[in-house]
């Protein structure tokens, strides 16, 4: 019997491991993929670039660990990772915090719905989070409450020097981006050697994913992972307790492991696959399910993105793969023709494949006569920004189980339902064309404009949302859900909103939080009240 | 062009090879301007061979649906690119087929020469980049701050 069982040991599973550890209870994780050994990392490769084992396509990919998601009926389709570390092995590090706005939505824009905690609720676990990741940056961003970073900033180079000029032609916002990134030696790791493979897993150990940042001071502390377990379904009492798991072993074997609490953290497609796939007489929709809610809402993150071309060469595939943001637009300002905003990202430069791929699938680079001539005019001197656009939540956005496909194991795979709102629309219009208006001030001789990035499904977001009202959200304000009172969700399905930046460090300080509630209730035997 | 490409134990069979090669030839001519092999060298198409075996089904109804229209090996490579291109039945086929040659290509040793980047892994010895000019954010700084207040801030 598990004290406690997480399910998943991506971001917030393994913050919120490190922190329940000090309570010295039996702590048991079970996640279905393996350790990726940083030796395996595709930059170890002259062929980096198209190593199929780090696809961040999970249908593709198709690694033993992976489970289909059916994109059929979405124009995003989802990325993410299987393995410990989940989505952080091959996320980019960019790494920023909500806005104190975002947890406000409907009281300032009349949009969506208010969390039910604030921005200054999650600033202190923030602070924590940015010392166990380890991040660098600077402080005195105007764009956000005061806030300081372990580390000094990763390297403008000269892709963040020519955006930098653009930016300020324009008068626009822009500051070194936060970064889950190493620039100096930390806490056994090693700094940042520019690599410039961020996003196919850092060989070196420089960027933080959780597997060489939250799990060993986890581990050390006492908590039990294990590997290649693949979660059925959660199993509950005859009076509606969460009881335990059922989930096949790396052999193959249906395994039990019972636990007093279960903590469900597989990010918003695979935390509600696993809670519908959990159905039972008590709970004949699934777990958690009461609401209707479960697996709606479902928020991506629509990325807008806007190439340069420039007549002089910027980084390439040297550096981490983004260096500096702008939230000029992140707020609302009606007078745009939408609610909400979006941060602008960069993205740093491109290796000799991806600029043949974009160049062609551009119409930049011919096929035939004239590709040699065309493809040097843009080697080493494209950049990129993109734009990360909020997405409000719908009902009909959402998670179901595919009633045909299945894993590997005979579980019911996730199907997705998304569509773009006429907000969405008209934000990524906007978006391209300032990012378009941008790169001419930078200097920029040609602009390639992608309204729409297909891949790009890395955000799941609000598939058990938390709220104070259990006809309209999943969990409570502190991850509790409100069927199952031993049942928690902690990563990013507990969103109300998706705000315009990268959830990361966002879904790792509301892990934090919860973990910290959680230890505070069974201080006062609260916990199950 | 290299039509030396013959595995017997491979998923292609030497026709299928050669018609692979021939559309790799045409996509990417070899040019001695720039000194660079066609995408159709013998090396080249075996590495895109290889990366294409999760796609064989795929690629071999391609080809064969190609090569009921045309012998692709007798077509000049712009005659054989207007088919690829104006005919939507290929459309999938070639499309996919084009991302695996673009990869080979420009991974070859031949060709990152020419283009004077680097031959090598990126690990463990890694890249240098300037630190850039911070000064440029001294503009910035003179900003206020601009993030929306909410109640209680």
């Amino acid at each position: 019997m598990a004290d406690v069982l997480i399910i998943g040991a991506g971001a917030s599973a393994s913050a919120f491991a490190w922190s329940m550890a000090d309570t010295r209870m039996r702590i048991v994780c079970l996640e279905q993929g393996d350790w990726v050994n940083p030796a395996d990392y595709p930059s170890h490769d002259k062929d980096w670039e198209s190593d199929p084992r780090f696809n961040s396509n999970p249908n593709q990919r198709a690694n033993p660990a992976d489970y289909p998601i059916n994109c059929d009926d979405s124009p995003i389709t989802i990325a993410n990772y299987n393995g410990v570390g989940g989505g952080t092995i091959l996320f980019a590090g960019h790494f920023p915090r909500f806005h104190p706005s975002d947890f406000r939505v409907r009281q300032l824009d009349g949009v969506a719905a208010d969390w039910p905690i604030d921005y200054t609720t999650l600033e202190s676990f923030y602070d924590v989070n940015d010392k166990m990741m380890g991040v660098s940056g600077l402080a005195g961003d105007p764009a956000y409450p005061p806030k300081t970073a372990p580390m000094p900033p990763i390297p403008l180079g000269r892709s963040g020097e020519t955006l930098a000029h653009g930016f300020n032609q324009l008068g626009w916002h822009w500051w070194p981006s936060d970064m889950a990134i190493a620039t100096e030696p930390y806490d056994g790791r090693d700094r940042c050697i520019n690599l410039g493979a961020c996003g196919q897993g850092c060989a070196q150990g420089a960027k933080g994913s959780t597997d060489i940042t939250y799990w060993p001071h986890a581990m050390r502390a006492g908590v039990e992972l294990r590997t290649q377990c693949r979660v059925r379904e959660v199993t509950v009492d005859q009076t509606g307790r969460a009881t335990g798991a059922i989930y096949y072993d790396a052999a193959g074997n249906e395994q039990f492991q019972a636990a007093e609490m279960v903590v469900m953290a597989c990010n918003g497609i695979g935390t509600p696959r696993i809670l519908l796939n959990s159905t039972s007489t008590l709970f004949p929709d699934g777990l958690a399910n009461s609401s209707g809610e479960l697996g709606r809402n479902l928020m991506l993150h629509p990325y807008a993105t806007v190439d340069g071309i420039f007549s002089e060469p910027v980084d390439g595939a040297k550096g981490p793969l983004k260096c500096v943001a702008s939230h000029e637009f992140y707020e609302t300002d009606l007078a745009r023709g939408f609610v909400r905003g979006f941060s602008f990202e960069t993205q740093r430069g491109y290796g000799p494949v991806a600029t043949g791929l974009l160049g062609v699938a551009a119409g930049r680079i011919p096929k035939g006569s004239g590709h040699h001539a065309a493809y040097r005019k843009l080697s080493e001197r494209m950049l990129s920004l993109v734009a990360v656009c909020e997405d409000l939540p719908e009902a009909h956005n959402r998670v179901t189980l595919d009633p045909g496909k299945t894993d590997a194991h005979g579980i019911p795979a996730a199907k997705v339902d998304y569509t773009l709102s006429d907000n969405s629309h008209k934000m990524l219009n906007f978006a391209v064309a300032r990012g378009a208006e941008v790169m001419r001030a930078a200097g920029a001789e040609d602009v390639i404009e992608t309204k729409l990035l297909k891949n790009a499904g890395w955000h799941n977001m609000g598939t058990a949302r938390m709220g104070t009202d259990p006809s309209t959200s999943v969990v409570n304000e502190w991850g509790r859900s409100h069927d199952v009172n031993n049942l928690f969700v902690i990563d990013g399905s507990i969103f109300v909103t998706s705000a315009g930046v990268n959830p990361t460090r966002t879904i790792q300080a509301l892990a934090l939080y919860i973990a910290d509630q959680i230890k505070h209730k069974l201080a006062s035997a609260t916990l199950f009240d | 062009m290299s039509d030396e490409i013959i595995a017997s134990d491979a998923w292609y069979s030497p026709h299928e090879a050669s018609v692979i090669a021939a559309i790799a030839h045409a996509v990417i001519s070899a040019d001695a301007t720039y000194g660079v092999p066609g995408a159709g060298d013998g090396a080249i198409v075996a590495k895109v061979l290889v990366r294409l075996e999760p796609h064989q089904q795929r690629m071999r109804a391609g080809v064969e649906q190609l090569c009921e229209e045309c012998d692709p090996r007798a077509l000049s490579p712009d005659e054989l690119l207007r088919v690829l291109e104006l005919d939507s039945r290929h459309r999938s086929f070639y499309r996919l087929l084009s991302i695996y040659i673009v990869q080979a290509y420009y991974q070859d040793s031949r060709v990152l020469a020419s283009l004077a980047l680097p031959d090598r892994a990126p690990f463990p010895e890694g890249h240098a980049v300037q630190e850039g000019d911070w000064s440029l954010l001294d503009q910035v700084k003179t900003r206020k701050p601009f993030y929306r207040p909410v109640n209680g801030d």
